[in-house]
């Protein structure tokens, strides 16, 4: 009886499901509700979670509560403990939610709802889920080790060094346009500017009072620092009203620049307990926060999408990154639909925690199904904004021009019709000068935030607030990031000129720790800086190499667990991985192969340079170059990120043939539990 | 009357299970709050270091943050994209 019940229940969501995502896909008019978005989006979750996730804990993993987990084995009341689930899900999902899943399906937005929404859910559910749950189970076998200490194990200690250079290429990529999506968001907003700058003093002050006055009292001083934050958004205001704070604090992208590689050079040197873990705890409250309330926002308020389903983008001529929807919108949007960063969080701190083997299964996959949910808000509230507006937000001012005339005479051109009187009135609704050309995707989740936000708290009145809010909140977490993956950009450069200067290696050498921090801070500075002299915006090259990275990483983690399920002869279960790693594979080496062979220049680097070097060659100037140094300097971009490119794809490569000869001459298993079937 | 008892006691019983309930859940919400900055539960690790290590000195609450906290970051953290 009762399972008649269940099986009406899930025919009853699937067809839920099917319904919503055929309303969506056939919908063609003016604008159709949200509430067909998320209901298509809840029902591929809980049919994924339910069916596809235990037949992975069932048959692939066989995940048995009556063998001890590492947390019970080695409990230790530190690294190792026992966890309530719930409670391990918090962290587990904190430590996984970042800008990416909020930037992502925004800058995909170019393309129509549609495109994004078919691959942010399909990608989760059968890739990006399945890698995270994978990798915390592999790790958990085998004590909580690390995504590299398992590769080597797995594939041979080549493979080990292959991955690290990998993952250290993609950090400074990471840093780099992460560093870029605030500094767009900040360019020329005195009240963004004072806010995020605010949260410095607040941050050390919070590490003194942690350190100090009342050791470990993370709750009140969070609260604290909360109330000290609201303060500083409220100070911005004053600031950008009053003419001459407002000159201090109007900053354009280039100081920016600068003044982010100064603020992430210091955070990375100075004692964590001072600036970075503080920071981290007041972004990590407001992070969680903002997500349930912008939940909460989308239910109450059931936004219509405003952008058409599918636009004419999807032929590669967007303003908003260039290339064709295959491969570039699965790069494009990689958090949210998979991310090879989970891999190193899966394998991190949460494995050593979970108290059953079962547990993992709502850990793992169940975290990734709430991050991938966060992206879908991201993308709801970025189709909510009417198309005109969107575009003029995205598009860089080489194509749209500088003023709300001129861009909206080129918006309309291409079809979103809009009145510069309206682009204005947005720009004044939410308290700046101008909303043109703020790429990067953090402003257009403002502006989307704002107007959810407003809808249910404050009405029109607070939306320049709640602008500010949605900027301070991506700015807060962002700049965390920057500083704590800097140190850990700096640490893994001291293991390698350890090699080199033993005394440089010595982690607690000032000089050593000086030097390896400069090197990480001018490689990433380096593509921030390129990046926003870019007249294109910088957000159109950077994306892309940031996605093919991820996705690379994702490929990485996903051979491993495929070698691992391969050699415990686990039959055609291993295609669970099999499958996501060869679309992944595609895609990023499609996409790779376009950034370097393309003939178009405005998606291939090697085009791009061919055409500068012509240039050079002929004595003339090609835009934006003034003169001939700056000509140089677009060949030497062109040269450097094409190099990343390769780079990229030929770790990919290698680690597919590290992962077929393991399977092949037999690297013997590092953990037998895998060959344990369930009977 | 009988009603009026029984209704009492109903009433009486939900809010004595709500406070119950609410006092476990800010226990559980606290605890997921101190985890998420990387400080797991004290008393989970004091019960664990006089079970295990019963002759071992137990770290203070101010001593164990500050062990955890450079164990978070001393060596940087992974924060996700």
């Amino acid at each position: 009886m009762k399972s008649n019940v269940q099986v009406a229940l899930w025919v009853l969501v699937s067809a839920a499901g099917a319904l919503a995502f055929g309303i969506l896909a056939l919908h063609r008019g003016e604008s159709v509700s949200a509430v067909w978005l998320l209901v298509a989006a809840l029902a591929t979750y809980a049919v994924g979670y339910r069916f596809y996730s235990r037949y992975i804990a069932v048959d692939l993993l066989a995940l048995d509560d009556s063998r001890p987990t590492p947390a019970v084995r080695h409990a230790d009341g530190m690294d190792y403990v026992a966890t309530p689930t719930p409670i391990l899900f918090g962290h587990h999902f904190a430590a996984i939610a970042g800008a990416g899943p909020l930037v992502g399906p925004i800058l995909a937005a170019q393309m129509g709802y549609l495109p994004s929404t078919l691959w942010i859910l399909t990608g989760a559910v059968l890739a990006g889920c399945v890698q995270d749950f994978v990798i915390l189970v592999l790790s958990m076998r085998r004590n909580g080790g690390s995504l590299g200490q398992m590769i080597s194990d797995e594939l041979g200690p080549a493979a080990g060094v292959v991955a690290l250079v990998g993952v250290f290429a993609i950090m400074i990529i990471l840093l780099a346009v992460l560093a870029m999506v605030v500094t767009k968001a900040l360019a020329q907003s005195p009240w963004g500017t004072f806010a995020v700058a605010m949260t410095i003093p607040i941050a050390v002050f919070m590490g003194c009072y942690l350190r100090f006055i009342r050791p470990g009292r993370v709750g009140e001083i969070s609260l604290l620092g909360f109330v000290l934050l609201m303060l500083a958004l409220w100070g911005g205001a004053e600031v950008a009203r009053d003419p001459s704070w407002s000159a201090i604090f109007t900053l354009d992208a280039r100081t920016l620049a600068w003044l982010l590689m100064g603020y992430g050079f210091v955070a990375a040197v100075l004692p964590v307990w001072l600036l970075l873990a503080p920071r981290d705890y007041l972004s990590t409250f407001l992070k969680v926060g903002t997500i349930i309330l912008l939940a909460v926002g989308i239910a109450v308020v059931m936004p219509d999408l405003r952008m058409p389903a599918i636009t004419r983008f999807v032929d590669g001529s967007g303003p908003v990154f260039s290339g064709s929807l295959f491969p570039f919108l699965f790069i494009t949007i990689a958090c949210g639909a998979v991310s090879g960063f989970h891999a190193l969080i899966s394998s991190g701190t949460t494995p050593k925690m979970v108290a059953r083997e079962s547990a993992a299964r709502f850990i793992g996959y169940g975290g990734m199904v709430v991050e991938s949910f966060v992206a879908i808000m991201a993308l709801t509230a970025a189709t909510a904004l009417e198309p005109g507006i969107y575009f003029a937000m995205n598009s860089p001012a080489a194509l749209i021009g500088s003023t709300v005339d001129q861009a909206a005479q080129v918006v309309s051109a291409w079809g979103f019709v809009i009145t510069p009187e309206a682009l204005a009135a947005a720009a004044q609704d939410v308290g700046e000068k101008t909303i043109l050309s703020r790429s990067g995707g953090a402003p257009t989740l403002a502006v989307g935030m704002a107007r959810i936000l407003s809808n249910i708290l404050g009405g029109g009145g607070l939306m320049a607030f709640w602008y500010h809010f949605a900027i301070l909140f991506e700015a807060l977490f962002i700049l965390t990031t920057l500083d704590a993956g800097t140190r850990v950009a700096r640490f893994m450069t001291q293991d390698m000129l350890a090699l080199f200067s033993p005394q440089l290696g010595r982690t607690q050498s000032f000089a050593g720790n000086v030097i390896a921090t400069g090197i990480c801070v001018a490689g990433w500075g380096w593509f921030l800086y390129q990046g926003v002299v870019d007249p294109l915006g910088g957000i159109n090259t950077l994306w892309p190499l940031f996605g093919i990275a991820n996705q690379m990483l994702a490929a990485i983690a996903l051979t491993l667990a495929t070698v691992v399920f391969a050699k415990a002869g686990r039959g055609r279960h291993v295609l669970v991985t099999l499958g996501p790693l060869v679309w992944l594979l595609v895609c990023t080496l499609t996409a790779a192969a376009e950034k370097l062979f393309h003939a178009d220049p405005k998606i291939s680097f090697v085009a791009h340079a061919r055409l500068v070097h012509g240039a050079l060659a002929d004595g003339v100037l090609l835009a934006p170059a003034k003169d001939a140094a700056q000509l140089n300097q677009l060949l030497v971009n062109d040269i450097v990120n094409a190099g990343m490119c390769a780079l990229f794809a030929g770790v990919v490569v290698a680690m597919v043939v590290f992962g077929i000869r393991a399977v092949r001459s037999g690297i013997p298993l590092a953990d037998g539990s895998m060959k344990a079937v369930r009977a | 009357m009988k009603y009026a008892g029984a209704l009492r006691r109903v009433l009486n019983d939900g809010v004595s299970n709500l406070g119950l309930l609410s006092a476990e859940h800010l226990r559980t919400l606290r605890r997921a709050a101190h985890l998420i900055c990387g400080v797991p539960d004290y008393d989970a690790y004091v019960a664990h270091q006089r079970a295990a290590h019963p002759d071992a000195p137990c770290l203070d609450y101010a001593a164990f943050f500050r062990q955890r906290q450079e164990a978070r970051y001393g060596r940087g953290a992974v924060r996700c994209c």
